[in-house]
């Protein structure tokens, strides 16, 4: 069990996308995957979101996230970095979505894709 | 005449039949069942289909069983052979299985389309935009399903709002293996592919008999299903298909009475793969496992082509009764269910826990046709009678009960199911009728028959009038029994009679003598289709044939909107952007109806995930 300094237990609890992204120095975490071959997802309006947790097993649904949109043709990106990223074992799962709107008016978004782990020393 | 709905549809829908469908009384068998060879077995006579593991070889092998090799079918070494005259289809497997250079050996199977009869016209497609709206008929005779007409707004494929996202499949190629395509047809002349080759000029080909290349429809179905995956939209006429604007390529492998074999289906799979359709519609089906069937669809998937398939339209259940090519379990295939309007599966339509993936629009749906229809039928007791030849023949005009209804029956004897036929027996009983002008003219009619072994019952018919067993052309020769069942011959194309003067002719022929008692033959519902072909005809009828193309329209639309798209990828958005049905639950591996917009907005899960750390 690796020990946790206390520090980044303060960062850690600023966890969201906006502190990662703006955050300089510390330890990132690079998350990539394969492209959707779905036209919407890699299009206006479409990308991904990628989900991170220190539970294994966790819910998307009350889980921290980093939004990754579509920005330009041919495709949306296909990785995305955690900045300073406190240590310890982390969940990460990615989502697709677009920009239709799926019968009765549900968002278009894909089911989360297998969990991977990573430690951050 | 009414005619019996269902009982005109493949074989195994009239076995289900059976135990309402007999010719009162039933008596119980007095002899021992002779064996019964019909003529519509589900393979055909006189040939097989063999892999031979050296195609350099191959001459030898089919001289030594005296065959004749009729074509070459991909994969390299499958040959399509034809037998001698004396040998058995089972005999010949038999003995190229004895061959070291044979992989395998098999009949060449017989399948049907799975049809059923029964943009000004936007309001008929209840599968598209179901408003609870009530299907009227087409121009062509068939009537409309009564059950659930009109039925529930709502209960459709939702293309409405995918239609908001797209109606352009044409990026897409789409091959119909069918009974071809009425190419010149107002609502599907637009959205034709065309070959860049010289020798294929009709937006596809032939593969039906000594082929040749002209693919275009004596039948309405694969024109029917070709409509309504990609019927011209927003053209102020006709019917709309799921796309709009489609790129359909016309594969006849079914003849003009919808029989299709294992052969051509593979040669027109074959072509399909080879001129780059991505996506192919097989509205069709039969009872036999068929392995070179089976590998062609495989070979299919392997080029990254799915294929959409009817799961049959027996009632059955597929995981019990199997129906090829719905049954293969192969990653490329959607095999399709039956919808009614109230989203109900359909009386007729197969289905599978296991085996069947989901349910689109079936009953009562309206598309495009081959041309116009006229149908004469014959209770044969309205002037002018039949002609009886010896006029002392046994064969009579009756009205008997069966189910509850009244039926016009022609019998030899008039005992028949009871009493036997004459010793030595000959007797004919005929009728001119006037045909045409047509290009096509169908017989069928509905029959029970108790025969000794060597006695038949034969159907001729003669274009230039008179006995037709009298230098006529032989449709039927039947011998065994129907073993006390009411049973659909399958369709005669008897285009040849097209004439002033078309007779048509039933024989009872004894030439080993009638069975102690029971013997005889009943014919009922009599009818004879015309076919006059023209390009502004449309028809409601129902199966899951109908149903299929629904799913093969959605395939295209949908890989016509993610270029990227694979087989698995086409297979899995339809299966899981399906809208849940309690009427497929346990009936399809899905329980779900197709839904274009939730296949449309369906985002399969991203893979390839990884995350490391980086500094």
């Amino acid at each position: 069990m690796r020990m946790i300094r206390s520090q980044r237990l303060v960062l850690l609890f600023a966890f969201s996308s906006a502190a990662l992204a703006a955050c300089g120095g510390g330890t990132n975490v690079q998350v990539s995957w394969t492209a959707n071959r779905e036209t919407a997802v890699n299009s206006q309006g479409g990308g991904y979101k990628v989900y991170y947790s220190k539970n294994p097993g966790f819910d998307i649904g009350t889980a921290s996230s980093l939004d990754v949109p579509f920005k330009s043709a041919p495709a949306a990106p296909t990785s995305a970095t955690l900045h300073n990223v406190s240590s310890g074992t982390y969940y990460v799962k990615v989502v697709a979505y677009s920009a239709l709107i799926g019968p009765g008016g549900r968002a278009s978004t894909s089911a989360p894709s297998a969990e991977v782990s990573v430690v951050v020393p | 005449m009414e005619r019996l709905h269902t009982a005109l549809h493949g074989s195994r829908i009239v076995l289900g039949m059976a135990v309402s469908m007999t010719l009162l009384p039933a008596l119980a068998p007095s002899h021992a069942a002779t064996s019964i060879r019909r003529p519509w077995d589900n393979f055909v006579p006189g040939e097989v289909l063999v892999k031979f593991k050296d195609s350099q070889l191959r001459a030898q092998s089919i001289s030594r069983q005296a065959g004749q090799a009729l074509q070459e079918l991909e994969p390299a070494g499958l040959t399509h052979v034809k037998l001698r005259d004396d040998q058995a289809v089972e005999d010949a497997i038999a003995a190229y299985g004895q061959d070291a250079n044979v992989e395998y050996a098999q009949p060449n199977y017989i399948y049907t389309v799975q049809a059923v009869p029964n943009d000004s016209l936007f309001g008929q497609l209840w599968g598209l935009q179901n408003t609870g709206q009530t299907v009227a008929k087409g121009q062509a005779p068939a009537n409309p399903d009564p059950t659930h007409n009109p039925g529930t707004a709502g209960m459709d494929m939702n293309l409405a709002p995918a239609w908001d996202v797209i109606t352009d499949c044409s990026s897409v190629i789409v091959g119909v293996v069918d009974t071809g395509l009425n190419y010149t047809h107002e609502d599907l002349a637009a959205n034709l592919w065309s070959s860049t080759d010289a020798a294929y000029p009709n937006h596809g080909s032939d593969f039906v008999g000594s082929g040749g290349n002209d693919p275009l429809d004596l039948n309405g179905h694969g024109t029917h299903v070709s409509g309504t995956i990609g019927a011209v939209g927003n053209n102020g006429r006709g019917t709309t298909g799921v796309c709009w604007k489609a790129k359909l390529m016309a594969l006849r492998a079914c003849n003009t009475v919808g029989r299709c074999t294992s052969a051509s289906e593979i040669a027109a799979l074959n072509f399909g793969v080879r001129n780059n359709a991505k996506v192919i519609n097989m509205s069709l089906g039969g009872p036999s496992m068929d392995q070179a069937l089976s590998d062609a669809i495989l070979s299919a998937s392997n080029n990254d082509v799915v294929v959409v398939v009817a799961a049959g339209n027996e009632g059955a259940n597929n995981d019990s009764t199997a129906t090829y090519p719905c049954n293969f379990h192969l990653p490329n295939i959607i095999c399709v269910a039956a919808l009614d309007q109230a989203y109900a599966l359909a009386s007729f339509s197969n289905y599978g826990a296991t085996t069947v993936h989901v349910g689109a629009p079936g009953v009562n749906v309206f598309s495009t046709w081959a041309g116009a229809e006229t149908t004469i039928t014959d209770n044969f007791h309205t002037a002018p009678l039949w002609t009886a030849n010896p006029p002392a023949s046994a064969w009579t005009y009756e009205q008997r009960p069966i189910s509850g209804r009244t039926f016009d029956l022609m019998l030899d004897p008039s005992t028949f199911p009871n009493g036997t036929y004459h010793a030595n027996a000959d007797e004919r009983v005929y009728k001119t009728f006037s045909l045409g002008p047509a290009r096509v003219a169908v017989l069928d009619f509905l029959t029970q028959f108790t025969l000794a072994s060597g006695d038949a019952l034969n159907v001729h018919f003669r274009a230039d009038g008179g006995d037709p067993f009298a230098g006529g052309t032989q449709a039927l020769h039947a011998t065994g029994s129907t073993s006390g069942r009411i049973i659909a011959p399958p369709e005669f194309d008897i285009s040849s009679c097209i004439t002033a003067n078309c007779t048509v002719g039933f024989q009872l022929r004894s030439m080993t003598g009638p069975p102690p008692s029971g013997g005889g033959a009943a014919i009922l519902a009599f009818q004879i289709t015309t076919r006059q072909l023209n390009n502004v005809t449309y028809n409601v009828i129902e199966g899951t044939s109908m149903a299929t193309p629904h799913v093969t329209g959605l395939a295209a639309m949908l890989r016509a909107y993610n270029p990227n798209y694979t087989v698995a990828d086409v297979v899995n958005s339809i299966k899981s952007g399906g809208t849940t049905l309690a009427s497929l639950a346990g009936k399809t591996t899905t329980g779900k109806a197709v839904n274009a917009l939730g296949s449309l907005s369906y985002i399969n899960a991203p893979t390839g995930v990884t995350a490391v750390v980086a500094h």
